[in-house]
């Protein structure tokens, strides 16, 4: 179960985490992740205090997710903030939000702690689904417009005079974002989303010069990463999500070295 | 048969107006336009402020199909002002502004541009085909993919970086990546180039490279070439519009003599910023 987790989040996270890797937008990316934190604290106290049982934290984090793309975007165009002041503001505010109406829940609240870190080997068949559904969707998205998608993350500007609806793209773009922000908080957790979208790509990067084979390598080395961490996380018992990206961040310094080593032997 | 809209070259005629008074103040346009040919540019009385702050104040302008004009001007006088206002990513306050008689932005497909500053991540993963092949994305070319390609190998050809085309775009010197913009701005068969400083950022040889490529383009297109020294620019260059917070046309001569060719490395032109021309024009080569 873990391992088809592993499978389907790779894909999302190669081909999601290719193009944010490329456009820039981790730290986007991570401020999104952590306001899930605080769709889902609401979600839980609007389910328990006020007994909105439909709500669910999935729920709630997908609101949250999505709020938090669409605030920043906003706030990009209309207001004069310096973009990472942006950033940490909405990461921060979102955090906060949760810890106070989680704070304000009665009952057992620990297991939403829990989507910190995340926990892949607990993640339930209707995740699965949702997972692959996801995938499916990216795969159509970057198969049909993958040259639009290219030339607006190339030059915005160019793209617009060529007549591309790039605010639309863009917005549609940090939805995709979103949603798979929020279901792989649901495997590794809010703090390690942004290295597993940033770091497969960025060893990737360092193996291709064209973005399509990005993406397929990147792909390829995110299963690495995840189907590898578990495996290594397996026998000591150490905790999965942070062995995934220790792998990952292990395989980019393997890389690194072995390209570096290469470069001299050159000279 | 391609389906690629093709404009005919029409013979051109170089219209040149009076200007009503000196810069930078206002400026009239004498209105003695023949209606058989339909200029490329048109701007009508054209007014445009960022805010308070005016740009533009009743400016006519008039480019015919054909021309390599340069745009001069200092610095915040409005040159790029101009070039948006052109592409159709602002409009006037007032006035008209009319390419290849419509209205800006529905045509903006049909220029091909090429920006002085170009802020891309140095790491980007593309090659030059690649970037080439992204100036027909949201064009409406309505041929095949395999002409597609084809037509971006001739944009390759035309600037002289055939053998580039698998190279990573980040690896490249300055000029030849500026050499791949323009390549990227004429692999959708564009009506039109735009040009914002070709030469700021490479050195004079490659410079002049860029201005014979151009100068063999402009035999099937309309070229603009935004330049920031109002004092010479580059011999190709046969018609001059002057942007200080108005636009007058000059004529360009030839400036001969060993000295100004060691001094500025290249064969260039005076702006003849004193030069009052006749209503009916006059051909540069017989000043």
């Amino acid at each position: 179960m873990a391992l088809l987790a592993a499978v389907l989040a790779s894909i999302a996270c190669g081909i999601v985490g290719s193009y944010v890797t490329v456009r820039r937008m981790t730290y986007i990316a991570g401020a999104i992740a952590h306001c899930t934190l605080g769709g889902m604290g609401v979600a839980r106290y609007l389910q328990t205090e006020r007994g909105m049982t439909f709500f669910s934290p999935l729920a709630g984090a997908v609101v949250a997710a999505l709020l938090a793309a669409l605030i920043i975007a906003w706030l990009q165009a209309k207001s004069d903030m310096r973009q990472d002041t942006i950033l940490s503001a909405v990461w921060a505010v979102g955090m906060a939000v949760g810890i106070l109406f989680i704070s304000k829940t009665s009952g057992y609240n620990e297991d939403l702690m829990s989507y910190l870190f995340g926990d892949i080997l607990m993640v339930s068949s209707r995740d699965i689904i949702l997972i692959g559904l996801l995938d499916a969707g990216l795969l159509l998205a970057a198969f049909f417009f993958h040259r639009q998608l290219d030339a607006i993350a190339f030059d915005e500007e160019f793209s617009r005079l060529s007549g591309l609806p790039v605010d639309l793209y863009n917005t549609f773009f940090l939805c995709t974002v979103a949603l798979t922000v929020v279901l792989l908080v649901q495997l590794v957790g809010i703090i390690l989303v942004v290295a597993l979208l940033a770091l497969p790509a960025a060893t990737a990067g360092r193996l291709t010069n064209r973005l399509p084979t990005l993406i397929l390598t990147a792909i390829l080395l995110c299963l690495c990463a995840t189907v590898g961490g578990l495996g290594l996380s397996y026998a000591p018992d150490l905790p999965a999500g942070a062995t995934i990206i220790l792998t990952a961040a292990g395989t980019y310094l393997i890389v690194d070295t072995v390209l570096k080593i290469k470069e001299k032997i050159k000279q | 048969m391609p389906t690629i809209v093709r404009t005919v070259l029409m013979p051109f005629l170089l219209k040149i107006y009076l200007p009503g008074d000196e810069l930078p103040s206002f400026f009239f346009g004498d209105n003695t336009l023949t209606k058989d040919t339909t200029p490329d540019i048109l701007l009508e009385r054209v007014s445009f402020s960022y805010g308070e702050e005016p740009v533009f104040q009743d400016v006519t302008l008039k480019i015919d199909r054909g021309e390599f004009i340069g745009i001069i001007g200092p610095n915040g006088g409005g040159k790029t002002t101009l070039l948006r206002l052109i592409l159709g990513l602002i409009t006037p306050d007032k006035g008209t502004i009319l390419v290849f008689g419509q209205p800006p932005k529905k045509v903006a497909h049909r220029i091909g541009y090429v920006p002085q500053h170009l802020q891309f991540d140095s790491r980007f993963p593309a090659t030059v085909f690649d970037i080439v092949r992204m100036g027909q994305v949201g064009r409406r070319l309505t041929c095949s993919e395999v002409k597609k390609k084809q037509i971006a190998r001739e944009a390759l050809t035309a600037v002289d970086l055939s053998r580039y085309e698998d190279r990573t775009f980040a690896d490249l010197s300055g000029g030849q990546r500026q050499r791949v913009l323009i390549a990227r701005a004429l692999a959708s068969n564009p009506q039109m180039l735009l040009f914002d400083e070709p030469t700021a950022n490479v050195d004079s040889s490659s410079g002049e490279k860029l201005y014979r490529i151009l100068a063999e383009l402009n035999k099937r297109m309309t070229i603009l070439v935004v330049s920031h020294d109002i004092g010479f620019v580059n011999h190709h260059i046969t018609s001059v519009v002057c942007v200080n917070h108005g636009v007058v046309i000059h004529p360009t001569s030839d400036l001969g003599g060993q000295n100004i060719i060691d001094l500025y490395g290249q064969d260039i032109s005076l702006v003849r910023h004193d030069h009052r021309c006749s209503s009916e024009g006059h051909s540069c080569s017989n000043l």
